[in-house]
């Protein structure tokens, strides 16, 4: 399932609040201003910081 | 030693099922004092998986039992109505459930708000979210849930008309209180509103009120039971913010918003 687009303009990072961008496998979310990539997780978008991934 | 108990009251004269009332009477204490330590401990030293880290208290423990448990103590579906009917939810607003849990309430939101709006439920649980992300799938209802925390939601500015927090404030200690309420002050839009049901035990019968009165030494109940729960939402920013009904013997409704300022 692909991940809702109205839903994605509202998603911003949950640590600076600035604009995410959906990874090209669909299976992340990054921040491009904190460097962090947000797991997308059986479809579960997760959106913790200390679960994020540096980049 | 219940069973010594129990002959020595036979002994006495007195009939089984008196012997049976002392023992129940006596196990049921015990299973609280017992369950209570278990809830008190940190959530995440239950063997269970890596649960976020937020100092709010995450039910990721209780999710195969959650809903069962909510039914039983009188929280079922009637009060589930009865928190929308407060949130008088129109077709095509943008609504958000923090705290969603299994989903019960999102998936009832969701169908308030129509395929025109938008219905989306966040939890710091990763099980409670499977189990809503499940639950939404096989009634075919049309949310999006979210991995995440109340004191940093993932959302921008301005982009719902409703927030519900069903349950779920007595979880947060003060200072988590404060910042989820700004945080969730900052997602709604002017006007928008913030409807929560909550413990409030200060408005209870005395009996409730004496029996809650030891819960003011646990910080994320203490507001609850002395009944300053209003004052958190005022801090946060929202005006009016008014108690909109009771439910039982135990939780309020208030109805919080973010004032218009376009309308001064």
């Amino acid at each position: 399932m692909a991940i809702d687009r109205a839903l994605l303009d509202i998603l911003v990072c949950p640590k600076c609040k600035g604009d995410l961008r959906l990874t090209d496998q669909g299976d992340g979310l990054v921040c491009a201003a904190c460097r962090l990539r947000y797991p997308i997780k059986d479809d579960i978008p997760v959106m913790l910081i200390d679960e994020a991934v540096r980049l | 030693m219940l069973g010594g108990a129990a002959e020595i009251l036979m002994l006495w004269g007195f009939s089984v099922w008196t012997a049976v009332l002392v023992a129940v009477l006596l196990v049921c204490p015990a299973i609280m004092v017992w369950g209570a330590i278990q809830v008190l401990r940190r959530p995440t030293e239950l063997p269970l998986e890596p649960v976020p880290e937020t100092r709010g208290m995450s039910l990721n423990w209780a999710a195969p039992f959650y809903d069962r448990w909510c039914r039983g103590c009188g929280l079922g579906d009637a009060f589930r109505a009865e928190t929308l009917r407060h949130a008088a939810l129109q077709l095509g607003e943008r609504v958000l459930d923090v705290g969603c849990g299994t989903g019960v309430l999102t998936r009832r939101a969701a169908e308030a708000v129509g395929p025109t709006g938008r219905a989306v439920g966040i939890d710091p649980a990763p099980k409670m979210i499977a189990r809503a992300r499940a639950n939404a799938a096989r009634e075919g209802a049309r949310i999006a849930f979210r991995l995440g925390v109340i004191e940093r939601l993932p959302f921008e500015d301005r982009s719902f008309d409703v927030v519900l927090a069903s349950l779920m404030i007595h979880h947060l200690p003060p200072d988590v209180k404060r910042e989820g309420l700004r945080e969730v002050y900052r997602v709604l839009r002017p006007g928008g509103r913030l409807v929560v049901a909550d413990f409030d035990w200060s408005r209870a019968h005395p009996v409730w009120r004496m029996l809650a009165w030891p819960l003011r030494i646990l910080p994320m109940l203490r507001a609850h039971a002395a009944g300053r729960v209003t004052p958190y939402f005022v801090e946060a920013g929202f005006r009016p913010v008014d108690l909109v009904g009771r439910w039982r013997w135990s939780v309020s409704f208030w109805v919080a918003r973010r004032p218009d300022e376009s309308r001064g």
